[in-house]
């Protein structure tokens, strides 16, 4: 079974309402401070001059927390680096824990008071071209234990898995979720 | 089923000798891994492979609050001397004459997706930067690198560093020749050359076609060559000025003409006696006089050139010097379409905009190159893949970083630029503003650089985004100026050469330091970096923008018609400028204006050396913050002095600015020292420099060093250049005397 060396899980921001990404960076700060999130911490990373680029990054040993602002759609990004799990499986619940915990604590910061995360659907990013190339043939071998892994992630059997990078030179990525109709 | 190594998925398509090498430092990493290598020996060992360590890779943190330790999992392994092994560090990546491909490109930005946080940085030296990179994963990023023709060979390390050239090279409308195929060749020659491989400090190159523009600076480099075209035997040659010994750095140095016409098949053998005689003599051990810059002007230029002929005559015949020279009339690029001009269909404001200023019309007719105007040096992954998808449908792989961190695209038929403009523009890398005030070049500074002192970046963006959405009603003559960034004073942003320029620095205020940057005026961009600018004053880093605001303000409104930035501060005197300065060097205690305690980009509480915070807070004035600033008037007055043209006293001033800011020092341990400069010059020694309180974790002991040669040997002859040098040092010194008594005071629990 595939397993990557680097695994990201982006969840979006809710609605279109303009991101106050200036406010991010102190709130990093604090979180490194205050040990809010999981792993080793080391410093933040100020992107927001970039457009559309990784926005404020709190940089980690194992891991990266984001503000991203990539495809234009702003969302929280957590970059699993170093120290995977042996499985697939196990990566893919160890990345979400900690996506999923990073973004409802950005949730509670009252500097963000509005912000609020679809945490019915995220983006699974294959960091590493040499294990999972962005091709078809990846996502055939990979679909069914997305869809296993979805399904219990998500306590729902009605899950859907998509590839959603086309262009075969950029990373392999896929948007898992609950069903639009299932969840309504 | 896919290869499971880039080893292995990429054999045969590297050169084999990189291949080769790759694999030895993958094995002397393994070594390290089992300490079964020295941990300087390793360090030297990545460095030459551009593998820097980064900010915090000592495993301490400041947060504002508290030092934190960093506990790695590979716990107190290191890569170096107090460089811990999971620390994330910087990869450099060599780009000689900037030259780029689109494959390149594109594994360029894989590497950054895959190793680093997606982001690219171009360099002042035409490089790329990748950060937060672990060492493990740097055999295989550099593998993928080789694969498609880019080798990270010393890019770093006491070696040669990227041979660097003008980005207008072979389309510029006013160069000498096409310096392109020579800065090639000569970065092919002196890659690994043995030669090259004993320095005590590292060698940059540069190429220029014309003499009176920026082009490649080759006035502050420590081999520069300026193309020039004469007549020799009756026949027309190609042929270069040749330039030694410049450079930026703490203290910068306008470099010397090492030959006045060197034909191009004697560029190869010059460099290579040059680099011979530099190992042979250069300093070793002390690393801050171990530039060539130091050397030549120990031994006087006149010296140097006859040791480099002398050398030139045992140095073995190299096919090499010459054999390239056959294919130079050949070397040409290739358009991807057909000149045609601009057809006259209305364009829009914004086309017009970046038409003005990112848009050089090349000498060949109906052929632009336009500037891609990255801020401050960064662009994502995607964005690379963007342009490179543009580049391929405009130009091919007519691509180039610059010094100033942008990147141009060679090659556009004219015809195309609207349609570019609006391809760039959707990947958001249509800016306009290059070359100009708003086009703002930064070094990492406190972002990511273990020297820095004040967040240039932080700075540097924030001045950007306040020009730019002013800069449609900003005077011509404003928007044509140059604005640098250092994070400190080793001159990595190249504040030396901007119209405004400047380095990063602190001071303290009660018992805390504030992040200040020190204003340096006056240096030249033209004319190949033709002169440097004078540090004035330092300013609180939040207070930055209003100078800059007053200081633009001002020459516009002040400046007689067709006046320099340059000459107008010139003409003000340097007692005028630095009284428009004082309204904004008074510091606040940090009750009443907490916000000026931190820097730029960073939410933190500023603080360097991790001053704890006393009883007594910060309302009184110690005796040191009186003296110190009786140092600083003292060397104001060397400043002015030197703007007379009085050098004798300008050296005298300088020289008394650091006797008076070692006694201030002095006086915190030994009020009665007395005014006898060797008294106090030998207190100061025994007292801070013997014992190393004096000592920075960097650069160590190097300003006392200034000091103490200031004082043991005055120099009998007086120019600009020696009054200018010690004008330069004391600087240097009284802000090393600042640092040592915030870290001496706070290492006593004191507040004075």
């Amino acid at each position: 079974m595939m397993q990557p060396k680097r695994l990201s899980v982006k969840y979006f921001v809710q609605g279109d309402l303009p991101f106050p990404v200036e406010d991010v960076a102190p709130i990093f700060q604090e979180w490194i401070q205050q040990h809010v999130v999981e792993g080793l911490l080391i410093d933040v990373a100020d992107y927001k001059h970039v457009k559309q680029g990784p926005g404020i990054v709190l940089i980690g040993d194992e891991g990266d927390y984001a503000l991203d602002l990539r495809q234009g759609r702003p969302g929280l990004l957590y970059v699993r680096k170093r120290a995977l799990p042996d499985t697939l499986e196990e990566s893919l619940q160890l990345t979400f824990r900690l996506a999923n915990a990073a973004a409802k604590m950005l949730e509670r910061e009252r500097a963000l008071k509005e912000l609020k995360f679809n945490f019915d659907q995220a983006e699974i990013a294959f960091l590493d071209r040499l294990e999972a190339p962005n091709t078809p043939e990846t996502f055939e071998v990979l679909r069914e234990s997305l869809q296993k892994f979805a399904t219990t992630f998500f306590n729902n059997e009605a899950v859907q898995v998509e590839s959603v990078e086309t262009d075969p030179r950029k990373v392999f990525t896929v948007r898992i979720g609950v069903l639009q109709e299932a969840h309504s | 089923m896919t290869a499971n190594t880039w080893k292995r998925a990429l054999e045969g398509k590297m050169p084999t000798d990189w291949a080769e090498e790759i694999d030895t430092f993958e094995g002397q990493i393994s070594l390290k891994k089992q300490n079964k290598l020295d941990d300087k020996v390793f360090a030297e060992t990545r460095l030459r492979r551009g593998t820097y360590g980064q900010r915090y890779d000592n495993g301490q943190r400041d947060d504002g609050i508290q030092v934190q330790t960093l506990n790695f999992p590979s716990g107190t392994l290191l890569k170096g001397p107090e460089t811990l092994w999971d620390a994330p560090g910087m990869q450099r990546i060599k780009v000689p004459f900037g030259g780029l491909t689109t494959a390149q490109m594109e594994v360029l930005a894989e590497l950054a997706d895959e190793y680093s946080d997606g982001i690219l940085h171009v360099t002042t030296r035409q490089d790329f930067q990748l950060h937060y990179i672990h060492i493990e994963d740097t055999p295989d990023l550099m593998r993928r690198l080789a694969a498609v023709g880019i080798t990270s060979r010393e890019a770093c390390g006491n070696t040669v560093r990227n041979v660097t050239a003008c980005p207008l090279a072979g389309i510029c409308r006013s160069e000498a020749f096409d310096v392109t195929p020579y800065a090639d060749e000569v970065a092919k020659f002196l890659l690994g050359h043995d030669d090259t491989q004993d320095f005590g400090r590292k060698f940059k190159t540069a190429f220029s076609g014309c003499e009176h523009h920026a082009c490649g600076l080759v006035r502050m480099h420590d081999l520069g060559f300026l193309a020039q075209v004469k007549e020799v035997d009756g026949e027309l040659k190609r042929g270069f000025k040749v330039f030694v010994g410049g450079g930026l750095g703490t203290i910068p140095y306008q470099a010397q003409i090492l030959r006045e016409f060197a034909t191009e098949d004697e560029i190869m053998p010059l460099s290579q006696a040059t680099a011979r005689v530099f190992a042979r003599l250069g300093e070793k051990k002390n690393r801050n006089r171990a530039r060539i810059k130091f050397l030549v002007e120990s031994v006087g230029i006149e010296e140097f050139r006859r040791l480099v002929d002398e050398e030139l005559k045992t140095l073995p015949k190299d096919e090499r010097w010459t054999s390239y020279l056959e294919n130079v009339p050949n070397h040409s690029e290739t358009p991807v379409k057909p000149a045609f001009s601009l057809n006259g269909d209305p364009v829009s404001a914004e086309f017009n905009a970046w038409y003005e200023t990112n848009v050089y019309p090349q000498r060949q007719e109906g052929y632009s190159t336009i500037t891609v105007n990255l801020p401050l040096g960064d662009l994502t992954s995607d964005q690379m893949y963007g342009l490179v998808d543009i580049a391929r449908k405009y130009v091919g792989d007519n691509i180039r970083t610059t010094v100033e961190q942008n990147i141009v695209l060679r090659w556009v038929s004219n015809h195309d630029l609207p349609a570019l403009y609006q391809e760039l523009a959707e990947i958001g890398l249509g800016e306009s503003g290059a070359g100009t005030i708003v086009d703002i070049t930064s070094c990492p500074g406190t972002d990511t650089c273990k020297l820095g002192i004040a967040s240039s970046r932080g700075l540097a963006g924030e001045l950007r985004t306040r020009l730019a959405a002013k800069n449609a009603s900003l005077p011509e003559a404003v928007k044509n100026l140059r604005v640098k960034v250092s994070g400190c004073f080793n001159s990595c942003g190249q504040h030396h050469i901007a119209d405004i320029g400047f380095f990063g620095n602190s001071r303290r205020s009660g018992n805390r330091k504030v992040p200040h940057f020190q204003l340096v005026l006056g240096g030249q961009w033209e004319e190949n970096g033709g002169s440097f600018g004078m540090a004035i004053g330092a300013i609180p880093s939040k207070r930055v923008p209003d100078v800059l605001d007053m200081l633009t303000d001002r020459y516009a409104h002040e400046r007689e018609r067709g006046e320099s930035f340059q000459s107008w501060i010139t003409r003000l005197g340097k007692q005028a400028v630095r009284a428009m300065l004082e309204p904004y060097t008074a510091l606040p205690t940090f009750e009443e204006n907490p916000e000026l305690f931190s820097d730029w980009g960073n939410s933190r509480v500023y603080s360097i050396n991790d001053i704890g915070i006393g009883e007594c807070a910060g309302e009184v004035v110690s005796l040191f913050s009186i003296e110190i600033s009786q140092a600083e008037s003292e060397h104001f007055e060397a400043l002015v002095a030197l703007d007379d043209g009085h050098f004798v006293k300008a050296d005298e001033s300088a020289y008394r600015s650091m006797v008076m800011a070692a006694r201030a020092l002095v006086r915190t341990q030994y009020p009665n020292v007395g005014q006898e400069p060797q008294r106090i010059v030998d207190e100061f020694r025994t007292r801070f420099y013997d014992t190393e309180i004096f000592f920075d974790k960097y650069a160590k002991g190097k300003f006392a060093q200034y000091f103490f040669e200031r004082h043991e040997n005055p120099s009998d002859t007086h120019t600009r250049e020696s009054a200018y040098r010690v004008i330069e040092e004391a600087r240097l010194f009284i802000e090393a005397v600042h640092e040592c008594e915030a870290r001496y005071t706070a290492s006593l629990g004191l507040t004075l």
